[in-house]
């Protein structure tokens, strides 16, 4: 497919073309960067375009709490909710896969989620080249795709845009602010730096270390404050609650908050019996489900190396460290 | 039938009986799904009814609270603790953690009817049904409570840390600028209030179920800060629910009564 080219210089004007018709979430810098939408101009000096945001985007496509439906006594009513055009700009690769293993868990042949699907069709997947790794990465490790509608390659007075969807061209071909070039991408372009940590060997191995008593050491540090899960790009997993109205109790809408596996109330169950008591047990199924679990159903590991779950970790609980050491 | 309501309070600062009424987008529609029999703060006091449902405030820390509390639920089905210091002691039950000696000239010397008695929470000495923490609780949670209690149904506590909200409100971890935040030991369903305003947690809504406290001990200790400061703090609103404060507690009962006696035999 073709790529483009957008001058650094223009950049503003791109903003103004793409916020027309579409919402603009790029990475703002703030206390803590985070995928926000961009509203004005002024606005733009925030992005973040070197470092690994924090905040993965998935509050985008799993609010806090969403409704899902509408009940009524006995009769369920959907919950008209039509997301708005989106672009989502600045992914980096990690996040983009994260959306790729999103994708195969909630879009599949056997189950797709009309909620997540919807917004997902309405967006646009900008990617931004990540240069250089950080101290807690390791997407080196992790066989990523590329996976995008565009990705944006920066040069020193523009960025060389490559289109990978018929979406993202047809979207590259509205913006004027776009032209289409010859340059190609080069091997040199899509280089990270210093992303790569883990012991390929041991991971794919990771079945055989179920009962080691290594997990442990980190599983004893653990606060379960579930910043890990939070700061997830990938991990989906969520829960319902009701939300009755106050004059009509009957009335009422069910609405669906994101988990955390490291807690007890996760597998909390009938007669209030927990299956996954141990605060070592909790610790092991995150990282076997990123690892292993997941990649026995989908083929590839629901992990894509952000690190962020290191780097958000209250106790810095290095799994990566305690793995290789295996 | 709508359910007979009742709001009480022990010795409090009311704040948290305020809450109900500060309510305002959804007072008017509580008032019509309940008959509130007795609540000082908007109509009269009224001890000797039956109630269905009573939220109690405050915390017992002299003979006429037990009294008031005793005789509150003999009558009531559902009896709720309402707010930090009727669910953990709160900030007086800091007094059980502080020598005696320090606290003595601050009493009433000349009125000896205030007979006070060690600050504790409410279900120290009855049941509870339900607790509602918070200092003070929070408001949708008082909504959401009210509606399952209507319904008939069981309320399910929060049981997610603080944290839990905070990251999804994508807040700064204060614990990285080495602020003392207890959003890892405490029970959420505030909407991590304090730290989206860039104020650590306390940990007024007592301690959530996955609690590590000697790990959040010594990642304080990494940071530099003092032990002891980090001990107190947890004692405001905490220390009569860690049992890892137990022993603290203990010791310095050991050491009052010991005192009192060796005055006893003094006189």
């Amino acid at each position: 497919m073709s790529n483009y080219v957008l001058q650094k210089e223009e950049f503003s004007a791109f903003f103004s073309q793409v916020s027309e018709n579409y919402d603009f979430i790029a990475p703002i810098k703030g206390k803590e960067t985070s995928f926000e939408k961009v509203t004005n101009d002024d606005m733009l000096n925030l992005i973040e375009w070197d470092e690994l945001p924090l905040f993965p985007i998935k509050h985008f496509f799993q609010p806090k709490d969403e409704p899902i439906f509408k009940y009524d006594k006995t009769t369920a009513k959907d919950v008209n909710s039509k997301p708005r055009k989106t672009v989502l700009f600045g992914l980096r690769l990690c996040d983009l896969n994260a959306i790729h293993h999103r994708d195969m868990a909630l879009m599949n042949e056997d189950f797709t989620d009309p909620f997540y699907k919807e917004r997902r069709e309405n967006s646009i997947l900008i990617g931004l080249h990540c240069k250089k790794g950080d101290e807690y990465c390791f997407c080196g490790d992790m066989d990523l795709h590329d996976f995008f509608d565009l990705m944006l390659y920066e040069h020193d007075e523009c960025f060389i845009i490559e289109t990978k969807t018929d979406k993202g061209l047809k979207f590259a071909k509205k913006i004027t602010a776009l032209d289409r070039t010859d340059k190609a991408i080069h091997a040199n372009d899509r280089i990270t730096e210093n992303n790569t940590r883990i012991d390929k060997e041991k991971m794919n191995k990771i079945a055989d270390f179920f009962t080691s008593e290594k997990w442990e050491e980190g599983s004893k540090l653990c606060l379960s404050c579930t910043a890990c899960n939070m700061l997830c790009p990938s991990c989906y997993c969520f829960e319902f609650t009701d939300e009755p109205e106050l004059v009509l109790l009957h009335k009422g809408q069910r609405m669906r908050n994101i988990s955390s596996c490291q807690l007890k109330c996760f597998t909390r169950v009938a007669g209030d019996f927990v299956f996954r008591k141990e605060k070592n047990d909790r610790f092991k199924h995150r990282i076997y489900h990123q690892l292993q679990y997941f990649k026995e159903k989908h083929g590839v590991t629901l992990c894509v190396g952000c690190g962020r779950c290191i780097r958000g970790c209250p106790k810095r609980i290095d799994w990566v460290d305690i793995l290789n050491k295996m | 039938m709508k359910p007979k309501v009742g709001v009480f309070g022990a010795s409090g600062c009311a704040g948290c009986m305020l809450s109900i009424p500060f309510l305002e987008d959804e007072i008017l529609d509580i008032i019509g799904q309940v008959n509130l029999l007795s609540f000082s703060l908007i109509k009269g006091r009224n001890i000797n009814d039956e109630f269905d449902l009573v939220f109690f405030e405050g915390v017992i820390c002299h003979n006429d609270d037990l009294e008031v509390l005793r005789k509150v639920r003999e009558k009531t089905k559902i009896l709720v603790a309402f707010g930090s210091c009727a669910c953990t002691g709160g900030i007086p039950a800091t007094r059980n953690f502080v020598d005696e000696s320090k606290f003595n000239h601050l009493r009433h010397k000349k009125m000896d009817f205030i007979a006070d008695r060690e600050p504790m929470p409410i279900d120290h000495y009855v049941d509870v049904e339900y607790h509602l923490p918070g200092c003070p609780p929070s408001q949708p949670e008082i909504v959401r409570f009210l509606k399952q209690v209507l319904l008939g149904k069981d309320f399910r506590p929060f049981d997610k840390p603080v944290c839990y909200e905070c990251k999804l409100n994508r807040n700064r971890c204060l614990l990285e600028d080495g602020k003392i935040c207890f959003g890892t030991l405490t029970q959420g369903g505030c909407d991590a209030i304090c730290p989206n305003g860039g104020y650590e947690c306390w940990g007024c809504r007592g301690p959530a179920q996955d609690v590590n406290i000697e790990e959040v001990y010594t990642l304080f200790k990494d940071k530099g800060i003092p032990e002891e400061q980090v001990r107190n703090r947890v004692t405001t609103f905490m220390g009569m629910r860690m049992k890892e404060h137990d022993k603290t507690l203990k010791l310095l009962r050991q050491d009052q009564t010991k005192k009192q006696e060796t005055k006893q035999e003094a006189k």
